[in-house]
């Protein structure tokens, strides 16, 4: 991959990879920092897929596994919860409304299903592909999440 | 109808479907018949309105030009670039205090020793 290359997938793809981590950590300087990451992964790797679909799911696909990295890496810092992965507590200054705080507390298998599913418009067997699940554990996850989110965002159950 | 079960009304998972899929003509018409599966409906589809509605961030710029400019190193190196830069703000501060105390010591044991050799 050469510089002209690069900064090809970089226009086309930075914007919505960082908008994912950003969905993914919470945390603006974290997701700076996973974001570099995952272009350095990028320039590394020495070529991306070929095929535009194949391309953004490969990328999106190390953008989350990256993701998992920081978080275990948080966690192994002892500075986030008990699974180590979903620890985003408090949202940082990125949301007015209380949707980014909401969507924080959700367990990160069902953050990054339901972003790709809702707001990336990915099918069940493209996140499962994504992801490593099964194509039925993928729907499970979203639902759950949703389902989730309704109580937190819509109403409180009694 | 047949699908609906023994309560009458459709599941979440039912209704979750028809939101996603929008492929369920029989629950479609139970909802639109039921205030109670419409409501349900409602909710999830304010809770994806939600979702979909949040605004794209911009990448900042200074992050932008970090990352653009990791492949004009010519390497694979941006992180440690950058690791590189944060430590070249603090190191090169001190090297550059190390380097004037080194020439004023100098310059002390060289003026030094010329006053000593005095008469």
């Amino acid at each position: 991959m050469d510089e002209r290359d690069f900064k090809k997938i970089y226009d086309a793809y930075a914007k919505q990879l960082y908008n994912f981590i950003l969905w993914m950590s919470v945390d603006r300087s974290q997701s700076d920092d996973i974001l570099q990451s995952v272009f350095v992964k990028v320039w590394r790797s020495g070529g991306v897929p070929g095929q535009e679909n194949e391309r953004r799911a490969w990328l999106f696909a190390v953008a989350r596994n990256t993701c998992i990295d920081f978080f275990r890496e948080r966690a192994r810092r002892a500075e986030c919860g008990e699974s180590g992965l979903p620890c985003s507590a408090e949202p940082d200054g990125i949301d007015p409304t209380g949707t980014w705080r909401e969507v924080a507390k959700l367990p990160f298998a069902e953050r990054a299903a339901i972003y790709f599913h809702i707001r990336m418009g990915y099918s069940y067997a493209e996140i499962g592909a994504m992801t490593g699940m099964t194509e039925t554990n993928a729907r499970v996850t979203a639902f759950r999440a949703l389902r989730k989110l309704r109580n937190l965002l819509v109403r409180k159950e009694p | 109808m047949n699908d609906l079960p023994p309560t009458g009304h459709c599941t979440e998972e039912q209704i979750l479907d028809l939101l996603l899929h929008n492929h369920s003509p029989g629950i479609r018409a139970h909802i639109d018949a039921c205030p109670a599966c419409s409501k349900l409906l409602d909710d999830y589809r304010e809770v994806q309105r939600h979702l979909a509605g949040l605004p794209e961030e911009e990448i900042p710029g200074p992050l932008a030009e970090r990352i653009l400019r990791m492949t004009s190193h010519g390497r694979g190196g941006g992180e440690s670039a950058r690791k590189e830069g944060r430590l070249g703000i603090i190191t090169t501060p001190l090297l550059i205090a190390v380097a004037v105390l080194a020439v004023v010591a100098l310059l002390y044991l060289l003026v030094g020793s010329a006053v000593m050799k005095m008469p």
